[in-house]
């Protein structure tokens, strides 16, 4: 054959082969485009004599972008949206809630209502709103330095918020290459650039402020005190104490003249019988923050799932008994697929199944819930449920949606209001 | 485009009975090595060598010219693709029993023989690409002409990407169109992969 090839074709050949190895061999090699976007925070810097001196403005109705908390005031639901303010819809009709304006605060996070006057924070400010008249909101007071830990000097009121951003690195490296064969080693982690966003939480924006009200006093966490405020006198809260909690606090919810704190590693309990001084009860380790709690009078149902930040390691509905707050005990452990909130309206619990979807219980007997479950809508993808007056609100990817729960063994769907970023499930 | 494709098929299918060739069908099947550096660390390239498998099948538009679909496996560092495209091939036949051929093939890589890994953490996936490889070659009929044996030798360009995310930590109320929703870092690496494909194989 060879020899053949040489009388035949030989010389053209070794030419074109030649030729071609001259062409192709040295851009031979290949090109790798090694591009890692990832989200972090980056710290702003702000000075908290100019964020006071801009005017909060009330703004027109706007689209909800990616809602936080969620108040139910009277005929209102008041939304909030982190970091930039306060959406105000006209709820007396849950089919078709109508959004009415905007409230543009920057840095808040929470809100809370009491008789009229809106509470927000703005920043380490607490800003009292009057909205007896919804269509004309006022401004009515402004408590300097509530959220102190925000500042990062605060002699020359500078303070410190984290911004969310994407950032993009690249390299012409194939980095995973090991061998001839295989998938490369999870390397992204290995890639710190610019990673470190001072260990915020995502979609927090740093350092959060929360806070409710119970008996006529104003209860508000940051990460980690608990500060006391008597608001009887409605727009003009006056601060009567701090207290220590310790790191990590995220949550608080008031129950029957008890206060009850989450934090990253458990629960504390404060008895507020005299609110102007709570006086810790309880610590319950073994649920956190990331999981929620409802409770009545005599049962605290709590959900643990397994996820990459609450790794509880069990997908569980846990009933507790807690007649007695000082020494809660475990009832009975419900499996669940991934439950996420939950809420109860008397004898009936909602449980968020995360992309399972939503499920409703009569908890009358608290030793066989399995056994009575109501519904078990799978399509209704949902991370939160909020049993108010007039509906029970539920939020998932298709955003704010309520259910007609009137009768409560069957759902009937009433309105979803658009998000333009839902929740992932 | 599919549509555009077929009906070329069809009509060459025709043409190839109008030239009334012995044969209609066309059909090669290749085994080889494809070679090319690659940039692994810092200082600088290795050489890799990769499987190169490739079935053409179509038919004859004339003594000449042979055109058809192909599919095939090809390695590469960390994955393995799937080629499938359209090929030509001419050969310069004059009666002989060798003759030179030239070749191009085209088309897009699949990733479909890559699993998409997921963890609770993570999730990494591959993404096939476009291919083009020109080639030349060499065919030697057999001695009943039933058959004949190719050599090649060709260059290879071929478009791959590889993903891997990190998930979401929790609800993010940040979204940002660069980044796939649910992850909160992804590393992306496109791959072009230029390589010189040496190969054997059989007409039929």
């Amino acid at each position: 054959m060879k020899k053949n090839n040489h009388s035949t074709l030989g010389k053209p050949l070794h030419l074109i082969l030649a030729f071609m190895m001259f062409l192709v061999l040295p851009s031979c090699h290949d090109e790798v485009t090694n591009t890692y976007t990832y989200k972090t925070t980056i710290p702003v810097y702000l000075q908290m004599s100019t964020v006071r001196e801009a005017d909060i403005i009330i703004e027109p109705g706007k689209e909800l972008d990616n809602p936080g908390k969620i108040y139910i005031y009277g005929d209102y639901l008041l939304i909030n949206e982190p970091q930039k303010g306060i959406h105000i819809l006209d709820n007396s009709d849950p089919a078709a809630p109508k959004n009415l304006n905007f409230i543009n605060i920057p840095g808040n996070v929470d809100l809370a209502v009491n008789s009229d006057i809106l509470y927000a924070d703005n920043y380490v400010d607490l800003l009292s709103f009057d909205i007896s008249d919804i269509r004309s909101i006022k401004m009515v007071g402004r408590d300097e330095d509530v959220f102190k830990s925000m500042y990062t000097n605060f002699d020359t009121g500078q303070i410190i918020t984290w911004k969310d951003t994407v950032l993009t690195s690249e390299s012409d490296r194939m980095w995973g290459w090991g061998g001839w064969w295989g998938r490369p080693e999870f390397l992204a982690m290995a890639n710190d650039s610019g990673r470190k966003g001072g260990g915020q939480s995502y979609g927090q924006g740093g350092s959060m402020a929360r806070f409710t009200l119970m008996s006529g006093h104003l209860y508000a966490v940051d990460q980690y005190s608990l500060r006391v405020f008597d608001v009887t006198k409605e727009d003009d809260p006056t601060f009567i104490k701090n207290i220590e909690l310790g790191w990590g606090i995220e949550t608080i919810f008031p129950f029957q003249e008890k206060l009850f704190i989450g934090s990253n590693t458990g629960m504390h309990i404060y008895d507020a019988s005299i609110p102007s001084d709570p006086k810790k009860m309880a610590e319950y380790s073994h649920f956190t923050a990331c999981d929620p709690v409802v409770v009545n009078e005599d049962y605290a149902f709590v959900t643990l799932r397994n996820g990459v930040f609450c790794r509880q390691g069990v997908n569980e509905l846990q009933v507790l008994d807690i007649k007695d707050p000082y020494n809660p005990k475990l009832l009975k452990a419900y499996e669940m697929l991934n439950p996420h909130g939950l809420g109860l309206a008397g004898d009936f619990l909602y449980v968020a199944e995360g992309e399972h979807g939503l499920k409703s219980f009569n908890v009358a007997d608290v030793m066989n819930i399995d056994k009575n479950q109501l519904e078990f809508l799978k399509s209704m993808k949902s991370v939160d449920i909020i049993p108010g007056p007039k509906s029970l609100i539920v939020i998932g990817p298709d955003g704010v949606c309520q259910f007609d729960y009137s009768t409560p063994s069957v759902l009937k769907p009433l309105s979803c209001i658009q998000v333009k970023n839902p929740v992932i499930v | 485009m599919k549509k555009i494709l077929l009906i070329t098929l069809i009509i060459y299918s025709f043409l190839g009975e109008a030239y009334s060739q012995e044969k209609t069908f066309f059909s090669q099947t290749e085994v080889g090595a494809s070679l090319g550096k690659v940039k692994a660390d810092f200082e600088g390239y290795t050489t890799r060598v990769n499987f190169s498998f490739q079935t053409l099948n179509g038919v004859w538009i004339n003594k000449y010219h042979a055109t058809g679909f192909l599919v095939g496996v090809d390695t590469y560092p960390n994955l393995t693709l799937m080629p499938l495209g359209l090929g030509w091939r001419g050969f310069m036949d004059k009666g002989k029993r060798h003759s030179l051929f030239a070749g191009m093939d085209l088309g897009a890589s699949s990733a479909m023989l890559e699993k998409r890994e997921e963890t609770e953490w993570t999730e990494s996936w591959y993404e096939g690409g476009l291919f083009l490889n020109p080639s030349i070659g060499i065919r030697r009929q057999s001695k009943k002409g039933k058959h004949a044996s190719v050599l090649s030798i060709g260059y290879k360009r071929q478009e791959a990407n590889f993903y891997e995310g990190s998930k979401e930590i929790g609800f993010s109320s940040f979204r940002d169109a660069s980044l796939p929703p649910g992850f909160i870092s992804v590393r992306k690496e496109e791959y072009v992969f230029n390589s010189l494909v040496l190969k054997w194989g059989l007409i039929f």
